[in-house]
């Protein structure tokens, strides 16, 4: 029939980046594990007799101090963010910004050990109370995360210095760490305000 | 009539679950206890509910994307496109 028209959707291969994709997944499962433990701690630390939380022979958590680690880590988040706009423009402050991601979550972690050591120093460890076990199992799994999204985004630094960079690889790293820069205000508010 | 009498019994148990604190934490005593368990039942119900809702929500966003439409004259017989590409665009057969 001349002059009649079809028209056709055309599907093309694949609809996600591979390490998007297959971080998503990762992250998903991760959020309901970091869940299950910040559940179980809001439920043990409502059980407990009134007054009696924080355990009173316990150091109290620095929920202040910390107040400037969390700051690095959303500010972080926010490079990571700049920097992905950068690398999709391809400009020249793409190394910029991904280098202020590092060095702020680096700062992060650093700053986490210095607390935990001042913790441990007085009295708090993973058996000398409820107290500790929940402080050092969330928190820690969480340094855990950020120290495995920090050698993926020093990877990706890497390449990038090498012009290599590839979005597979960019993307899966920034939903990772993005996951690790947003879980941190959950574990902040509920588990060193408690 | 034993399996009437245990529909019936059965039947009046479910008239009184608060009488059975079969969970030691859902029958805590604490008010405070009673909320906590209550408000995070509420997130480790939603919050995966959420996360699949999310996610099937983005692969739609995505496919829906990348969908392309294509308008072809049937008088007009378009070459036949390159191998390397994908999926390829399909001439439309509106003689069939």
């Amino acid at each position: 029939m001349p002059g009649s028209a079809r028209i056709i959707p055309i599907r093309r291969e694949g609809f996600a980046l591979n390490g998007v994709f297959g971080t998503a997944l990762f992250v998903f499962v991760e959020v309901m594990l970091f869940a299950g433990f910040i559940s179980a701690f809001v439920i043990v630390s409502n059980g407990i007799t009134p007054g009696m939380w924080p355990p009173p022979n316990q150091p109290r958590l620095p929920f202040e101090r910390t107040a400037l680690n969390t700051a690095a880590l959303l500010a972080s988040g926010v490079t990571l963010f700049l920097a992905h706009r950068a690398h999709r423009r391809r400009a020249a402050s793409e190394r910029g910004l991904l280098t202020a991601t590092l060095v702020l979550g680096i700062a992060f972690v650093l700053f986490q050990g210095i607390e935990w050591v001042a913790l441990l120093r007085q009295g708090l460890t993973l058996t000398s109370s409820l107290l500790g076990s929940f402080f050092y199992l969330i928190v820690g799994a969480h340094a855990l995360h950020a120290v495995a999204a920090l050698v993926v985004l020093a990877l990706c630094w890497w390449q990038q210095r090498r012009g290599r960079l590839n979005d597979s690889l960019f993307g899966g790293a920034q939903v990772f760490w993005y996951f690790v820069v947003l879980m941190w205000p959950a574990i902040w508010m509920l588990v060193y305000r408690a | 009539m034993s399996r009437r009498r245990a529909a019936l019994a059965g039947a009046l148990l479910l008239l009184v679950p608060t009488g059975a604190h079969a969970c030691a934490v859902c029958g805590g005593f604490a008010d405070r206890n009673r909320q906590a368990f209550f408000n995070m039942t509420i997130l480790l119900s939603l919050l995966p509910l959420g996360l699949i809702g999310g996610g099937v929500w983005w692969v739609r966003k995505v496919l829906l994307r990348h969908e392309t439409f294509e308008v072809t004259d049937s008088t007009q017989v378009s070459p036949p496109h390159e191998a390397s590409e994908p999926a390829g665009p399909r001439l439309a057969d509106s003689t069939s």
